[in-house]
């Protein structure tokens, strides 16, 4: 196919899609009268234009369309309104970044180092308070005595922990119970 | 009719209308919507071939329409804009449903046979006589078969071209190429539904 007959068929397709003004249209159909392969090529493009179906679109009432523009303007008021809501912020608005970065690693130190969650022994707790406030008389008085050198002792060996456990301060509680019933 | 009123848009009929709508006037907005809508839902339609579908995203296009009309410079016409709008949904919208059958398009049959003539959205015109009907049929259900093989851009361009009646200039501003491209898919696209139909055995 020489670049005639090439041209001639794209605008020949142009001409039959309403793309070229009426003088293109006579220019193009002029090449007809002198092209026989042409001609024949022309049939097959018109035949195949005129035989790709047309889709046929579903007919809309009036009805429908008011349904359609109801549905619209109510996805359109929704998405209106979801925009105007305000976004939640994770954080206090203003705080700048390096401020809230800092807030965040600080409490992470904390946590970690502090453990608030973690249980306190109460029978610690009742051992030490139960002596400390209430020494009924100079032999419990004594007995305090003695056990902040045994504390003060244990810290200096690293043994805090064999007072902390409740077993332990069960055992020391029972004795001093003891004592006192002496 | 792609553009209102006499083949012109709504907006040059009525020059107050986009700035109307750019301040949120909705009655303004419901006025474009009206001229637009059919074209909308045709062109939507055609292309995912589902009512319900083709009604979600022609109101998804109005919506993004409404709520970008402030990033519209006027570079282009307004319907282009819009349709560039409604046409990139529709194919997101198709990418996302690859797998799934379309619902009331191409029917195939256990031959893999188009049954398009019991479909009434191809079925041939009824003012042809029986025998017209069936040769057309055939023809028209190779054709469509055809049309499946063609390449995205040769589909979107002779369908907004050939049935949706658009012009190439205004298929350039839609998908955002120059003229001559939409040509070269255009010309490309017959080339190969010619060649298709020879391959099948149809003459045409």
């Amino acid at each position: 196919m020489n670049k005639k007959c090439r041209q001639f068929q794209e605008n020949y397709t142009l001409m039959l899609l309403s793309e070229l003004s009426e003088d293109e249209s006579a220019k193009t159909l002029e090449h007809l009268r002198t092209c026989e392969s042409c001609k024949k090529e022309a049939g097959k493009i018109s035949a195949l234009l005129e035989l790709v179906p047309a889709i046929e679109v579903p007919e809309l009432d009036e009805e429908d369309w008011k349904i359609y523009q109801n549905r619209l303007n109510t996805k359109l008021s929704e998405r209106l309104a979801a925009e105007k809501k305000p976004s939640r912020k994770p954080f206090q608005p203003g705080l700048p970044l390096w401020a809230t970065s800092a807030a965040i690693a600080a409490t992470a130190v904390f946590l970690i180092l502090l453990k608030p969650w973690a249980p306190v022994s109460p029978k610690t707790l009742n051992f030490t308070q139960i002596i400390r406030q209430q020494p009924k008389n100079q032999e419990e008085a004594e007995m305090l005595a003695y056990l902040d050198v045994a504390l003060s002792l244990a810290e200096e060996t690293q043994a805090k922990s064999a007072l902390t456990n409740p077993v332990i301060a069960q055992e020391l509680s029972s004795a001093l119970a003891q004592e006192r019933e002496l | 009719m792609i553009k209102g009123e006499k083949g012109i848009p709504i907006e040059e009929l009525n020059p107050d209308l986009l700035p109307r709508v750019r301040k949120g006037d909705r009655a303004a907005f419901d006025e474009l919507v009206m001229a637009y809508r059919k074209q909308a839902f045709s062109v939507a339609y055609r292309m995912v071939k589902n009512q319900s579908d083709a009604e979600d995203l022609s109101q998804e296009a109005f919506i993004k329409a409404y709520q970008n009309i402030g990033r519209f410079e006027g570079n282009s016409s307004f319907y282009t804009w819009f349709y560039r709008i409604l046409i990139n949904l529709c194919l997101d919208f198709l990418r996302k449903n690859k797998r799934r059958p379309e619902k009331t398009s191409i029917d195939w049959d256990e031959n893999g046979d188009c049954a398009a003539e019991s479909n009434p959205a191809f079925a041939a015109p009824a003012s042809m006589n029986p025998d017209e009907q069936v040769i057309r049929g055939e023809a028209g259900n190779e054709i469509l078969k055809a049309m499946e093989k063609l390449s995205p851009q040769q589909k979107l361009v002779f369908q907004l071209k050939h049935m949706d009646g658009f012009k190439i200039g205004e298929i350039a501003e839609i998908t955002g190429q120059s003229e001559g491209t939409v040509k070269t898919h255009l010309f490309r696209a017959m080339e190969r539904l010619k060649s298709s139909l020879t391959e099948r055995g149809v003459t045409l």
